[in-house]
């Protein structure tokens, strides 16, 4: 796993007319850490829609909307932690606040996630023509998505840490940095959340670069 | 969150006050997850603020705990608040007189 950089894409094999410059941000990754973070990546989209199997769900699908996505009713908070992070409380003290919110909008955030993550996933599993073929590539366009389902993915993970407070994850780096302290699960995901943490930021110091600077 | 929060404290006639007129507020949480980097690109990004007010709410959110982030009605902090959790930022809206 190698930082983000922006990067301009290549001349394509058949173009004979001179494509117009394409930037993108991209990071070299191996096959098996893609394979590794795809799975990952899946298992998230599958907490956000638990019912229907990830690869075939689709918005307009009418078994999803047969699920509750478009329920007049009162929409309840999820019962698994890491997706009630993913779609949190929009009222931490009044009740009616948090519930008119998730009636109004956790269907729709619930599609944005799904969405992010399976765009991610796609970047990950596809080079798209002209950029080195061990790159995951990221438009300038799709990158903001990107960070947030990098974002997502990290939440999960440090659900299932039990990381609640920068304490914790300032103690997570430490036991991580003793090669005995943590059982082999909690280092494989207490390790893959540290990588992606480093990756992600990557993405957005590159992302951030690429900002119009509005001070004036 | 590794800042206390201070509970709410009932104040009936300043609420009463506010409830027509004044507007509601978009409050940012902090949380261990999300990078520094990342919430003040999100505030410069999604609300088009200037970097240093952006870093300065970033600093804020991750110092005090939290940092009201954006002013409006009702239906403006609604779509504030879903734009930030479609980022992965923990945040809620309340009315700006309530603490």
């Amino acid at each position: 796993m190698k930082p983000f950089r922006l990067v301009q894409r290549g001349a394509l094999p058949d173009d004979t007319v001179g494509a117009p410059p394409v930037r993108a941000y991209a990071a070299m990754m191996t096959r098996t850490e893609r394979t590794v973070l795809g799975q990952v990546v899946a298992d998230v989209q599958a907490l956000l829609v638990p019912d229907l199997p990830v690869a075939t769900t689709s918005y307009d699908d009418p078994l999803w909307l047969s699920t509750g996505g478009l329920s007049a009713g009162d929409v309840l908070p999820p019962d698994d932690p890491a997706v009630a992070r993913l779609l949190p409380d929009a009222s931490r003290d009044d009740p009616d606040v948090a519930a008119e919110f998730r009636r109004l909008t956790q269907e729709d955030l619930r599609a944005t996630k799904v969405a992010g993550l399976r765009g991610l996933a796609q970047r990950l599993d596809r080079t798209p023509p002209g950029f080195d073929t061990d790159a995951v590539v990221v438009s300038l366009d799709e990158a903001p998505r990107t960070a947030a389902a990098l974002t997502d993915v990290r939440l999960v993970l440090a659900e299932r840490l039990g990381l609640r407070t920068d304490a914790d994850a300032e103690a997570l780096a430490r036991e991580l940095a003793h090669p005995r302290s943590a059982d082999r699960p909690r280092r494989g995901l207490g390790d893959l959340y540290e990588a992606l943490t480093w990756w992600q930021e990557t993405l957005v110091r590159a992302m951030t670069d690429h900002l119009p600077d509005t001070d004036g | 969150m590794t800042v206390t929060v201070p509970v709410p404290v009932d104040a009936p006639d300043v609420v009463e006050q506010t409830t027509s007129a004044a507007p509601w507020v978009t409050i940012v949480w902090n949380d261990p997850v999300n990078l520094m980097s990342y919430v003040a690109y999100v505030f410069r990004s999604y609300f088009g603020y200037p970097a240093a007010k952006a870093e300065r709410l970033m600093l804020q959110v991750h110092q005090d705990g939290r940092a009201v982030v954006s002013t409006g009605d009702r239906e403006s902090m609604e779509v504030d608040v879903q734009a930030m959790h479609s980022f992965g930022l923990w945040a809620t809206m309340q009315r700006s007189g309530d603490r």
